[in-house]
Parts: structure tokens; C-alpha cells; sequence
């Protein structure tokens, strides 16, 4: 997908009325251009002493012709902002569907103030382009040929064409400049979303910077960058506030020559002075409109430069599709086989050569469908790298998962999601009520179901003590959970959707012992009949699953089998069991 | 009411000389504003002097039989001397205003986002991290117009005006005071266009900030929007809400449609009804025709200018209202932290007080009720309880993040309300739940802004932190980069990481909020040893789950919807027999 293309489709839906608008613009400046020709009628009549009918009607015609050109600028100003401001809108959810589609690596790449300011700011400018670009452009061409079409008339096409000779070497000089001015605007947007990102990452982590008292150097480091935004405005006008002098001075040239050989010719007798001044007239005409074009050349650029940067965007394929995906491919029973599963992060900077280790190392192992695993290791072992695989979030390089027998990656992407029911380690509350956090708009889901779900992770009660109980608005524009508090909401979440695997990325994490059991024997009861992946480090959530993996520090599997024969084993989950519960 | 909605509320208030506190900013750069007026008064004077170039010559040169080259050489070269220094002039003027409006918005930039840190975390409790990105990066380059366009334009326009006024009633008074009775009718329009124009750019940027504010939360949260499928519900919110954005753009463009043309509309309305009232006059010769035909001329000379102040009011609105969006939080004092008043922590000692502190995050709903403890320099301590207890909320009090309601909280015996924020929090450092990593490398993640601390310091405090190996297995080791959030890096990695953070900061107090839980027993077991040592002599605070953790510590406090309900040590609060022994047998039972 290309912004080409997008702006293409918008074209073909409603680009009608834009042109239909466009073209009105010539009606409009006929009508106001025809003023001062009534306005002349009119003075002849009261000058030839004629006076009543014939009078009303020419000061009739005044204003007519002044209404109908309010009226035709009034709709074709509609027609033609309208229209760009539906461009503007179409991009920017067209942007927004995009970046749905894009995978986890995209997200890693771009900064969300920098995705921002492209979608909000950029699009603008897109949309300025169109509109007011376009219609400067053509203000200066209807008034630039309404004075060339009178100069020729008045003056002779010759001398038209005399006036006309700075034309080509300023179109010369404007695609000259054009590439570089595109890319100092093209600096200015770079400097802006570098801006936006880092305001945007400071109210973020306000509560570091706050804890660590860093306010002032955090100003200090924006204040920089706001530095840097300035400069690259001053480059860009280095630039762009020449085309209008240059221009205006060629013309002048042009009009100091015709002075000098005006004069003469009027000192020769070949032309009459009221031909000097007329022509001197329609030449000051055409100035001004070529004047605007310095500024059309700046908001097209403006405006091209940012189509540069959504294209980078639009660009983008997601890493993760359905290339092979079979049709009508379904998780069925919840059958999970991994076969000698290898992975390594790809680096997404291009700069470097360097490469990551491999995180998960030759991993093979089988869940049967009801089965539940536990999932333990030590930091950086690839135990959540494990999960999203299997949520399909990187693309899979070496080996193989398969879910009932089936590729991963022949299921559609959005089949198997739905199938799994999954509970990440940062949860992640969107501002919205409780039950809409939980529920998450899947409609088959009713209220009893959310309650049940709350129950059963033990966060019903302390949702009925808040004062809206679960119309509390919670995430980032509404109260503040506790982490547990948190992480309980988002398996409920994933518990309410009633998936056939579900997958607990380290969610006990922050809740206390007491409440550990609660939730636990409460997850028993939901978990038969679903296939089972608890990610954890607690023994005690680990004695939930039938099986427990264990994996070493170098992303392979150390040991894998009942809590028995580990315990039996007498190897590394032993150890985790004695060090946290029996050391003392 | 929703927090958001209440901050739009604030905007709805019309605000006081707004426009003269915009002027005031060209204050900042007084030569630069004497400058730009000048060069615009210059590229003015030469455009009207080139005319009279050729009035010159018509006048007094320019005669059939006048062959005399020198002097048309001469006007001529006069002419273009003059277009080349109006267009240098213009040019420099560009420049100067220009540089003169962005330094302004650099300021206000720089203001806000400064007073913006300085907010207390009430503030950004309440107010979501999009909306007030919207102020300070949209609502900031709304004015952009203003300073580059705008304000010049209204002063050259007013001059030109004023010079039409005069020079219309010195020639007809009679004629010029009909003209000006078109003046209540023009004031009456933009009247009631500034009124609706300025109730819809409200509501325009009030969403505009939905907007961002929706567009930032899901692109954090996007993954969660993909795994759960919601990508078609998500798509038709954001859908709604540019739609509605759209319609009040279309309205924006009706209202803005009916300023500028409707005023060349009076000024042509004006021209017929002056002919059709005095052609009578002119007939009965008590007016000359060119008297009149002149003032047909000078209504449309008159209306251009106030036509193009029309034109430019919907910008000028739109950046009004950005700017009363911005003095909105500038204005905003009670939310501000004073981090420079206060006495300095010397020779930090890092003993803990609190007595009777009862604490509310809105009113009436305690979180704290009547909480008291101490802890004592150099001694460790533990907070335990169940979710949503209170324990995160005495850590954030102990560095003062909030105001309390009632009691007292002292640090090293002195009231913590009468302490230097910023000397309070360097002698403290918080591991928190929610760890965040900033865009940059490791390095600068444990080092922050503090050039103090060199880059031995920060393999030591890695080494004490059990991530020093870990780091120097990514690729670019200590250099290798963070992305935004540190969301290339593992819950347990990020949070050694920020380990590593909290004891490069040598703080004199440490705060492990849940700094441990996503870590497996063996790292936080060598984590701990090397903590200890680290930690002798130093006040330790740990808020954990895991009783194993705390059982060494000096004092532990078990807490129970706002209030402490045991204290002591390990084998006291056993021998208690009461939550915490209970919580501790459960612990050994799994």
C-alpha cells in the first residue's frame, strides 16, 4: 500500500465534487471579475444624464453579480475544503487500520510520539496541500491569465509575451531549489516527531524522572530538541522566503527594461502614453499572482515531504501474515507440539552487523489438548519469547509449532488468536470501565460471564468495594490499580473470552500469597478442558500444571515432567522448591 | 465528571487578555520586533515609491519628441534599484519574523514543558499523557501563524484602514458616513462568527486531543488490541471519532466560508446602494461624478483590507483557543511541586517517620487511615498485605509525591513537608512495579541525566545488580539500544535493569516496590547477596509478596486496607500468631 494509492481510492470515491468544486472557482472569479465592468456601465449611464429604471437596474446588476459570486465562492470553497478535509480523515483511519495490521518488530522501531506526529501533523499538511495549496495555485492562475488575456488585448500578444520572459528561467529556478527545499521540510518534520517522542515518552516514565529528580535536565534535553525544530525552520526559510523577491525582482527587470524602451518608443511616437501606462498597469497585475507561488511552492512541499514520511508507514508489511494460511484452519482440540524451536530477535537496526544470541535453543515439546504446562526458568531464558510465538507476534525461523496437528502458520492469524486466551506479563488496562476491560467488546460475552470470571481470579470484591463498582474507569485517564489489582482484571479478561488454550505470561507476579491460593483454585476450575501454558516463577502456581518445564539460561529445556519426577529428578526445579519454601 | 472532561471545562472559561499576554512574548527579542517592523515598514515604503517612479515619468519626462536615453536610463535603474532593495528587504523581513516567531514558540514550548515537570503526580494522575502532549506540541504550533503572519498582517491592514477612513472623509463627508454605517453590520457579522467559530474550535481541539490521546494508548497497547482481535472494534471507535472530527471541520469551513466573503459581499452591496442613493446628486450636480465614482473605488479599496483581517480570524481563533489551552496549565499553580524551596537533606541519615498519617487520593476515600511507624537509619524494613492495601502508596508519600491530608511524615527527624523536594528524592531511590525504561542505551538508562556518574560506576552498579553478564550479552553490550518503554527487553530484565538504576544513584534510602517479581529465585537470590552488602549502613524499605524475601528484615509491617494491623520482626510476628504467621505457613504449604 503506498499513499499514491490511498489518495488514488479517495479520488475515485468523492473526488467529484472537488473537481465539480474547482471548476466553480472560474464561475466565481468571472462574476467578481465582471463587477467593475457593470460598475463602468453604470457611471456612463449617470454620465450621459440618464437616471431611473436604467439606473436601478445596472446598480441591480452590481449586486447580483456580487451575490451569485458569494454564493458560487461559498459552495466551492465547501466543495473543495470539504474534500480535503475527507482526505485528511480518510488517511488518517486508513493509517490507523494499517498500523492495526503491523507486527510487534514495527512497534520496536517507531516511536509512538514520532507515529503520532505523523498521523496528526503530517496528515495536516496533506490536507493543506490539497486545499489551500490548491487553491492559491489556481487564484494565481485564474488572475495571472485574466491579465494576460487583457494585456493582449490592450497591448498586442507580442507584448505579452515580453512580460512573459522572466517566466521560464523562474520555473527554472524553482525546480531547482524544489528537491532541496522538500528535503529541509522533510528536516523540520524529522525534528517535530523527534520532539513529539520524547515529550510524549517523558509523561510516560514522569514517575522515574520525578523519583530520580530529573525534571530539569528532562527540560533541558527538550529544550534541545525544541532548538533544533527552530534551526530547522530557519534552514527551510533560508530557502523559501526567496522565491517571492526573486521572482518579484525578475518581473521588476523586466519593467525597468520596458521603462527605458517604452519610453523611447513613446519619445518616437509608436506608441501613445496612455498604451505606456496601460501596459505598465497589466504588468503590475501579473506580479502579484506570480508572487503567491512562493508560498504554493511551500505548502506543496510541505505537503509532499510529509506524504514521504506516511509513505514510510504505508510501506511497512506486517512480518507476521497469512501468507500460508489455509482457509477454515481451526484450533479444535488445543493440541500444542513444538518441534526443535530456535530463535533469535531480529536486529532492527540496520547501522549494526552485529546479531542476537539465540533465545529459545532447539526446544521440543508436546501439550496434550486439556493438558496443562508450567513454564519456569531464569531471566532471559525465553519463556515469554515462547509465548509469542505462539501468538504469532514474531514470524517463526527455525523449527516448527504446530496446534492440532496443524503449521502454526497455517491457521489464520486471527483464528488461532481467538482461540487463545492470553494474560501478558506488563498488562496493559485500556481507559475504559472495568467491565468494558474485561469484556473487551466481544458481544457473546454477558455481564454474569465477567463476574464469574472476576470471581474466579478473587477481584469481584474488590471491584464491588469501589464506589462506580465496575464502571470504574481504570487505565491511564481513570483511577490507578494496584499492580495486582492489574494483573487479576487482565486474566479475567482473558478467562471471560472461554478460549481452548490459554496462556498466563508470569500474571501472579504481583499479587500476594493469600490471593495466589484464592486465584489458583479458582483458574482449576476454569482450566479443565483447556490446554494450559503457565509462564511463572512461583512453585506454587508451577503445582497448577500437570507438567512443568523447566528452561536453562541459554533457552534450551533443562528438564520437563510432573511435579513428582522433577522433584525426583532432584535437579534445578528441586532447588527453586527449596529455596522458596524450604530455606528456612 | 470525568478528570478529562473537567480540564475541556477549563478551556470553555473565556480568558482575559489572552491575545495581550501573546503580544507581550515579542518582548523576548525586542531588537529582532524593531527589526521585522521596520523592514515591513520598508518593503511597505518601497512598494508605494514604485509607482510614483512612473508617475514621475509620465509627468514630467515623457513627451513625444523626448529621446533623452540618460534620463529613462536613470528612472529605469531607479525603478529596479528600488524592486531589488523592497525584495531584499522582503526577504530580510521573512527572515526576522520567522526567527522572531519560532524563538516565541520555542519559549512557550519551553515554558510549558518546564512548568509541565514541575507538576505534582496529581496532575498527571488526572490528566492522560496524550491530551497533554496535545498542548504542549499541537496547541503550541497553533500559534505558529500568529507570530509568522497574523499579528503583521492585523497591523498593516489597521494602518491601511485607518488611511482609507481619512482619506474618505476629507473628500465627502456625506459619502464617507454612509460607508461607515456599513460598519455595525460588518461588526455585527464578526461578531456572531467569532462566537460560533470559537465554540467549534473548542470542541475541535477538545477532540483533536481525544485523538492523540486514543492514537497514543493503542499504539502502547496495540499488541493487546491484535492478540485479543479487536482490530475492527478499535478501527470503528477511531473511525467515530475523525468522523465527528470531520463534521466540525465542515463547520469550521461554513463558518470561515461566510466571514471573508460575506464581507467583499457588503462591500458590493455598498457600491450599488451608494449609486442607486446619490445618482440623483450626481444628476442635480450637488455631487461631482468622479467624487463618486472615487468612493465606489475607495468602499472597495476600504473592504479589501478588512476582508483579509476576516480571512485571517478563523487562524487567529483557532490559535486563540490554543492558546487559552496552554495559559490553562501555565496558570495551573496548585498543582506545582516547589522543588527549589525547602532545606537541603546534608548528611543523610535515612530514618522514616510517619505519625498519624491518614492519606486520600480523592476526598474522602482513604487509602491511609491513621498509619504510624518508624524506621530507623540503616535498618531494613518490610511491607507486606494483600493488593491494594496501601503499600505503594507509602512509598510514594515517603518521596513525596503526594500531599497528605492529615499528620505528619518526617525524614531524618524533619518534617518532610519543610525538606528540598529535589535533595529528598536524590537521597532516595525507588524501584517501582512498573518498571520504565527510556529511548536511549542501557547505559544511559542507568545513568539518566546524571553526569556524576561514570561508566565504572555503572558496570559496578550492574554487578551489584546481577545484570552485568546479562548485559554484555546483548550485541551492542552496555551501548546496545533500548526501544520506547524498554519493550525489547523481558519484565525480568527490564526490572535488573532498573535495580542497576537505583544503586548507581547511591540513594541513602532504598525502596524496592515489587522490584522482584518477575525475577526467578536464583537471580534474586544472588541479587540479594550482592544488595546486602550494597545495602549496610543504608536504610532499606522492601514491599514484597514473597515472605522468603522479607524474613530477615529488621521490622516488618503487615498492612490491611490502610492501616498496619502487626509489626515486628520475623519470630515476633510468629510468636503474634495473627495474619502474618498465617500468611507465613501458607507460604511454606505450597
Amino acid at each position: 500500500m503506498t499513499m499514491k494509492s490511498i489518495i488514488l481510492e479517495y479520488f475515485k470515491k468523492s473526488g467529484l465534487r472537488y473537481f465539480i468544486g474547482l471548476a466553480m472557482v472560474f464561475a466565481s472569479t468571472y462574476f467578481a471579475a465582471s463587477i467593475p465592468g457593470l460598475l463602468g456601465q453604470a457611471i456612463d449611464v449617470l454620465k450621459e444624464g440618464r437616471a431611473g429604471s436604467e439606473l436601478t437596474r445596472a446598480a441591480f446588476n452590481i449586486g447580483l453579480a456580487a451575490f451569485l459570486a458569494f454564493s458560487i465562492r461559498f459552495i466551492w470553497r465547501f466543495l473543495v475544503l470539504g474534500f480535503c478535509r475527507g482526505i485528511e480523515t480518510y488517511c488518517r483511519i486508513r493509517l490507523f487500520a494499517h498500523l492495526e495490521s503491523l507486527s510487534t518488530d514495527f512497534y520496536l522501531k517507531y516511536n509512538t510520539g514520532d507515529i503520532i506526529t505523523r498521523a496528526i501533523s503530517d496528515v495536516l499538511a496533506l490536507r493543506r496541500m490539497f486545499g489551500i495549496g490548491i487553491v492559491m495555485a489556481l487564484d494565481a492562475l485564474t488572475m495571472f491569465i485574466a491579465s494576460a488575456i487583457n494585456m493582449a488585448g490592450a497591448a498586442g500578444f507580442g507584448m505579452m509575451l515580453i512580460a512573459a520572459v522572466p517566466a521560464p528561467f523562474l520555473i527554472f529556478f524553482i525546480s531547482l531549489i524544489r528537491k532541496s527545499l522538500r528535503k529541509r521540510q522533510y528536516k523540520i518534520r524529522e525534528a517535530a516527531s523527534d520532539l513529539a517522542s520524547k515529550v510524549q515518552e517523558n509523561l510516560g516514565g514522569i514517575r522515574v524522572i520525578k523519583t530520580y529528580a530529573q525534571e530539569y535536565s528532562e527540560a533541558e534535553n527538550v529544550s534541545e530538541l525544541s532548538k533544533n525544530l527552530w534551526k530547522a525552520e530557519m534552514r527551510m526559510v533560508r530557502l523559501s522566503a526567496s522565491i517571492s523577491p526573486i521572482i518579484k525582482t525578475a518581473f521588476a527587470l523586466v519593467f525597468s527594461a520596458f521603462i527605458i524602451m517604452g519610453s523611447q518608443m513613446v519619445g518616437a511616437g509608436s506608441i501613445t502614453i496612455g498604451d505606456f501606462t496601460a501596459f505598465n498597469g497589466y504588468i503590475l497585475l501579473m506580479i502579484n499572482p506570480v508572487a503567491m507561488i512562493g508560498r504554493v511552492i511551500e505548502v506543496w512541499q510541505m505537503g509532499l515531504s510529509s506524504m514521504q514520511r506516511l509513505d514510510e508507514l504505508f510501506r511497512r508489511k506486517p512480518s507476521v501474515n497469512d501468507a500460508y494460511a489455509e482457509e477454515g484452519a481451526n484450533v479444535t482440540d488445543g493440541r500444542i507440539e513444538v518441534k526443535n524451536l530456535s530463535f533469535a530477535y531480529p536486529v532492527l537496526d540496520e547501522s549494526t552487523d552485529k546479531r542476537y544470541e539465540k533465545v529459545l535453543n532447539n526446544i521440543s515439546f508436546t501439550i496434550n489438548p486439556g493438558e496443562t504446562l508450567a513454564i519456569t526458568g531464569p531471566v532471559g531464558s525465553g519463556k515469554t519469547t515462547l509465548a509469542s510465538l505462539l501468538l504469532r507476534l514474531w514470524p517463526i525461523s527455525q523449527g516448527m509449532i504446530s496446534v492440532d496437528g496443524q503449521d502454526i502458520n497455517s491457521i489464520p492469524v486471527k483464528n488461532l488468536r481467538t482461540a487463545v486466551g492470553y494474560v501478558p506479563q506488563d498488562n496493559f488496562l485500556f481507559s475504559d470501565s472495568i467491565i468494558s476491560n474485561i469484556r473487551f467488546h466481544s458481544p457473546d460475552v454477558t455481564d454474569d460471564d465477567v463476574y464469574a470470571a472476576a470471581k474466579a481470579v478473587s477481584i469481584h470484591d474488590n471491584i464491588m468495594d469501589f464506589p462506580l463498582k465496575y464502571d470504574t474507569v481504570v487505565g491511564e485517564r481513570g483511577m490507578t490499580l494496584s499492580g495486582g489489582q492489574k494483573q487479576r482484571v487482565s486474566i479475567a479478561r482473558a478467562l471471560v473470552r472461554k478460549p481452548k488454550i490459554l496462556l498466563l505470561d508470569d500474571c501472579l507476579s504481583a499479587v500476594d500469597a493469600e490471593t495466589e491460593h484464592a486465584i489458583i483454585s479458582g483458574l482449576r476450575q476454569y482450566m479443565s478442558g483447556i490446554t494450559g501454558i503457565i509462564i511463572t516463577h512461583r512453585v506454587a502456581a508451577a503445582q497448577l500444571a500437570d507438567r512443568i518445564m523447566v528452561l536453562s539460561d541459554k533457552g534450551m529445556v533443562a528438564e520437563i515432567g510432573t511435579y513428582q519426577e522433577l522433584m525426583e529428578l532432584r535437579g534445578e526445579f528441586y532447588n527453586l522448591v527449596l529455596l522458596q519454601t524450604g530455606e528456612n | 465528571m470525568d478528570q478529562q472532561e473537567r480540564m475541556s471545562e477549563y478551556s470553555r472559561k473565556r480568558h482575559r487578555g489572552t491575545t495581550l499576554r501573546l503580544i507581550r512574548y515579542f518582548g523576548i527579542n525586542p531588537k529582532m520586533t524593531c527589526l521585522s517592523l521596520f523592514l515591513a515598514l520598508l518593503v511597505n515604503a518601497a512598494l508605494i515609491v514604485q509607482p510614483l517612479v512612473l508617475a514621475v515619468i509620465i509627468d514630467d519626462y515623457l513627451n513625444v519628441g523626448n529621446f533623452d536615453l540618460d534620463i529613462f536610463i536613470f528612472w529605469g535603474a531607479a525603478y529596479f534599484a528600488l524592486a531589488a532593495v523592497s525584495g531584499g528587504a522582503e526577504y530580510a523581513q521573512t527572515q526576522a519574523l520567522r526567527y522572531l516567531g519560532q524563538q516565541i514558540l520555542h519559549r512557550i514550548r519551553t515554558d510549558l514543558f518546564s512548568h509541565i515537570q514541575t507538576m505534582g503526580m496529581r496532575f498527571f494522575d488526572n490528566n492522560s499523557s496524550g491530551r497533554i502532549l496535545t498542548r504542549i506540541i499541537n496547541d503550541v504550533e497553533a500559534l505558529a501563524d500568529l507570530y509568522n503572519d497574523i499579528f503583521i498582517t492585523v497591523i498593516r491592514e489597521f494602518v491601511l484602514v485607518i488611511g482609507m477612513l481619512i482619506t474618505m472623509f476629507m473628500l465627502d463627508t456625506r459619502l464617507a458616513l454612509w460607508c461607515l454605517g456599513s460598519v455595525p453590520v460588518v461588526a455585527l457579522l464578526t461578531f456572531v462568527y467569532r462566537v460560533l467559530a470559537r465554540r467549534n474550535f473548542i470542541k475541535i481541539k477538545a477532540l483533536l486531543s481525544r485523538i492523540n490521546g486514543y492514537l497514543a494508548e493503542h499504539i502502547i497497547g496495540m499488541r493487546i488490541v491484535q492478540i485479543f482481535n479487536m482490530e475492527q472494534k478499535k478501527f470503528d471507535d477511531f473511525e467515530g471519532m475523525n468522523k465527528r472530527y470531520y463534521r466540525l471541520g465542515l463547520m469550521e469551513i461554513t463558518l470561515h466560508g461566510l466571514s471573508a466573503p460575506v464581507i467583499t459581499l457588503v462591500s458590493n452591496l455598498m457600491i450599488a446602494v451608494l449609486i442607486f442613493l446619490f445618482a440623483d446628486n450626481v444628476l442635480e450636480e450637488t455631487l461631482k461624478l468622479g467624487v463618486l465614482y472615487a468612493f465606489t473605488d475607495y468602499v472597495r479599496q476600504l473592504f479589501q483590507p478588512i476582508s483579509m483581517l476576516a480571512e485571517q480570524l478563523t487562524t487567529a481563533q483557532s490559535a486563540l483557543i490554543s492558546a487559552d489551552r496552554i495559559f490553562d496549565i501555565m496558570d495551573n499553580k496548585e498543582d506545582v511541586e516547589d522543588l527549589r524551596a525547602g532545606r537541603e537533606l546534608t548528611e543523610f541519615k535515612g530514618s522514616v517517620e510517619f505519625q498519624n498519617v491518614w492519606f486520600a487520593y480523592s476526598e474522602d476515600n482513604w487509602v491511609l487511615k491513621d498509619v504510624s511507624f518508624k524506621i530507623e537509619p540503616g535498618s531494613s524494613a518490610a511491607f507486606i498485605g494483600a493488593t491494594g492495601c496501601g503499600k505503594t502508596t507509602v512509598m510514594s508519600l515517603i518521596s513525596r509525591f503526594y500531599t497528605i491530608q492529615k499528620g505528619k511524615i518526617l525524614i531524618d527527624g524533619i518534617d518532610s513537608s519543610e525538606i528540598n523536594l529535589h535533595s529528598l528524592r536524590r537521597n532516595i531511590a525507588v524501584v517501582m512495579q512498573d518498571v520504565f525504561l527510556f529511548n536511549g542505551d542501557i547505559r544511559y538508562n542507568i545513568r539518566l541525566n546524571n553526569t556524576g556518574i561514570k561508566n565504572k560506576d555503572i558496570e559496578e552498579a550492574a554487578k551489584t545488580a546481577n545484570c552485568h553478564d546479562m548485559i554484555l550479552s546483548f550485541p551492542g553490550g552496555y551501548m546496545h539500544g533500548v526501544a520506547e518503554r524498554g519493550s525489547d527487553f523481558s519484565l525480568g530484565q527490564r526490572q535488573l535493569i532498573s535495580f542497576a538504576r537505583a544503586v548507581a544513584a547511591k540513594p541513602g534510602l532504598l525502596i524496592l516496590d515489587e522490584a522482584t517479581a518477575s525475577i526467578d529465585s536464583d537471580t534474586e537470590k544472588a541479587l540479594q547477596s550482592g544488595l546486602e552488602a550494597y545495602a549496610a549502613g543504608k536504610t532499606l524499605i522492601v514491599i514484597a509478596h514473597r515472605i522468603s524475601t522479607i524474613v530477615n528484615s529488621d521490622i516488618i509491617f503487615v498492612m490491611d486496607k490502610g492501616e498496619i494491623l502487626e509489626r515486628g520482626n520475623h519470630d515476633s510476628l510468629l510468636a503474634l500468631d495473627g495474619i502474618y504467621s498465617k500468611l507465613y505457613h501458607m507460604s511454606l504449604t505450597s
